[in-house]
């Protein structure tokens, strides 16, 4: 009932390490940037008097794909050790990549603020 | 009279004929279907539980009711199946999952009672594609009664998700059957095992006791020999039913067969037969040389619209929501084929902007289909691009390179109906079909368009040698 791209393969250790190596970097990520902001600016600090360097710039870890993702919180939500064999994962993670692809092409349906759901759905005959 | 061969193929009028004149008994004609579905239905995986003691006793009355003068019209005493996704009181009812093989709910469906008000006789409950094949099944098995077998090559599918009742009757095991359809569930078992199916406008026919896979798209309606079949029993079952909002007081009538208007304007979908195997196309176009000799013909072009993104994200949502307790208590994984234990986990992750999109699309694709039909009463297309498809391939191998028209996802998208009748043999000697899809509540046209070819061709007269 789905139509999907061809999908890329996802095995579980990969999968697996994706997503911990991602998170673990997200997190870290996000954990140093909450310290930051929670550090108290007393009034005594006095800014260096040095010439501006540049902070070096760290580079930015690449979130996790949003399938993976996905694919995660399925596991989170409906645990079930069945769920973590290769072809299973594959198979959902197959199904998500075509959800995605899906997702994206109704929101590129030109739609107007005005176009309500059709939630009162009922068969449409107008009068010749 | 010893009931022959040509009684389990024969029409619903032709068997009530019999039956007035006294050639056999309702408790004949039925036992007669019992031994057939009992004797035959297994080499076909067709039933799933014969109801052979409510069978009798609704035969039995049929028979007294007929000698006392009552007549409840042209389905009395007249033998049917039913998909088991519709609730009977005191028979199990199983959605062809294994995990609910022996539930029974205790009520009847709307639908049933109607029939045995219309003196119908109940006397099979079918397989059917578990949950209706809303877990996204890939391949025949699929249910825990096995592969629907196609009763012209059980080496073929019989089709899905109304796998029983579209072998039931293309093996004669009953007169007629209730099917349902979400997206394709009456149009491809009938269209593959060779018999005349309807998808009535959604509304026509009350759901209520019907297994909800969408409840915006689910349609229930029938599966029989003719055209004139399929119009005798939506007449007995459509109208509104105060248990589903959503049936609308619009009875179908159809007591005798109707003629169309003179010189019905049909238009061919562009493209229709263009990536159809070479025998399905060569079957359209004869269809077109009967068809021309009373309807006018033109072509017409589908708008593009996303009819299978939105068929495909509704039925998806709908699902997740009316089975997530399937899937988080874990009796999914008890599913038959292996796709179907985990297909749900997916769709239980689309956002909820999606469906609302889905649902802001919807009525464009309304408006665009209904401002179609302006002037035309029908389109017309091959029923499906292949034959049916090897058990021992998954569909997407088998159909690779094949497609039809866009018109079964935008049809079922809008609500619309569509009926399906016998146009001649493909490959392998499989039937092929011929579909009419028209306007929100023209069945009564449509059923008359195709009432008229199948009085001038005898391909729904065919049947299997078994």
């Amino acid at each position: 009932m789905t139509s999907h791209s061809t999908p890329e393969p996802v095995n579980r250790r990969d999968f697996a390490r994706t997503l911990a190596a991602a998170t673990a970097a997200t997190a870290a990520t996000a954990l140093e940037t909450h310290a930051q902001d929670k550090k108290p600016k007393t009034t005594e600090e006095k800014p260096e008097e040095k010439p501006e360097e540049k902070p070096e710039e760290k580079p930015q870890p690449e979130p996790p794909p949003p399938a993976v993702l996905l694919l995660e919180t399925i596991r989170q939500q409906y645990p079930d050790a069945r769920l973590d064999k290769q072809d299973v994962l594959q198979g959902i993670y197959n199904e998500l990549r075509g959800d995605l692809a899906r997702s994206r092409r109704l929101s590129s349906f030109p739609l107007e603020n005005a176009d309500e759901p059709g939630f009162l759905f009922a068969a449409l005959r107008i009068d010749p | 009279m010893t009931l022959k061969d040509k009684h389990a193929f024969a029409s619903i009028r032709r068997l009530g004929r019999g039956l007035r004149r006294g050639d056999y008994t309702s408790l004949e004609l039925t036992e007669f279907f019992l031994d057939r579905l009992q004797r035959l239905g297994p080499r076909f995986n067709a039933v799933a539980t014969v109801t052979g003691e409510l069978a009798r006793t609704e035969a039995r009355r049929a028979d007294s009711e007929l000698s006392a003068g009552r007549d409840r019209g042209p389905l009395h005493g007249i033998p049917y199946g039913a998909k088991d996704l519709l609730a009977t009181r005191g028979i199990p009812t199983s959605w062809g999952a294994a995990p609910m093989k022996d539930r029974v709910i205790d009520a009847d469906a709307t639908v049933i009672l109607k029939l045995r008000e219309a003196g119908a006789v109940l006397v099979a409950k079918l397989a059917m594609v578990e949950i209706a094949g809303g877990l996204g099944y890939k391949q025949s098995r699929a249910s825990f009664t096995g592969a629907g077998l196609n009763p012209w090559d059980t080496g073929r599918w019989s089709g899905g998700s109304s796998s029983g009742p579209g072998s039931a009757v293309g093996a004669g095991l009953c007169p007629f059957a209730i099917g349902s359809e979400t997206w394709g569930s009456i149009m491809t078992p009938a269209g593959f095992c060779g018999i005349t199916g309807m998808r009535p406008t959604y509304g026509r026919v009350s759901r209520h006791g019907a297994m909800a896979l969408s409840w915006t798209m689910d349609k229930l309606g029938p599966m029989g020999r003719t055209a004139d079949d399929c119009g005798l029993v939506l007449a007995a079952i459509s109208g509104h039913d105060p248990a589903d909002a959503t049936s609308v007081d619009k009875q179908l009538e159809w007591t005798k067969p109707k003629k169309p208007r003179p010189k019905p304007h049909l238009a061919v979908i562009t493209g229709c037969d263009t990536h159809v195997q070479k025998a399905v196309r060569k079957n359209f176009r004869k269809s077109l040389d009967k068809l021309e000799k009373f309807c006018r013909i033109g072509e017409v072009t589908l708008p593009d619209l996303p009819y299978e993104d939105v068929a495909g994200t509704l039925i998806s949502c709908e699902m997740a929501a009316a089975f997530e307790g399937l899937v988080s208590s874990g009796d999914v994984w008890q599913m038959t084929a292996p796709e179907d234990r985990w297909g749900a986990h997916a769709a239980m992750m689309i956002p909820a902007r999606d469906y609302i999109n889905a649902m802001r699309i919807r009525p464009k694709i309304q408006a665009a289909l209904d401002q179609l039909f302006d002037g035309t009463d029908a389109l017309v297309s091959p029923t499906l691009a292949t034959v049916a498809y090897p058990n021992d391939q998954s569909f997407s191998e088998y159909r690779r390179g094949h497609h039809a028209s866009r018109i079964g996802g935008a049809g079922n998208a809008a609500g619309i109906p569509g009926i399906t009748v016998p146009n001649g043999f493909g490959e392998d000697k499989l039937p092929t079909g011929l579909q009419l899809v028209g306007p929100a509540w023209s069945e009564t046209s449509l059923l008359s368009i195709a009432a008229e070819y199948q009085d001038r061709t005898d391909w729904h007269e065919e049947h299997p040698d078994l």
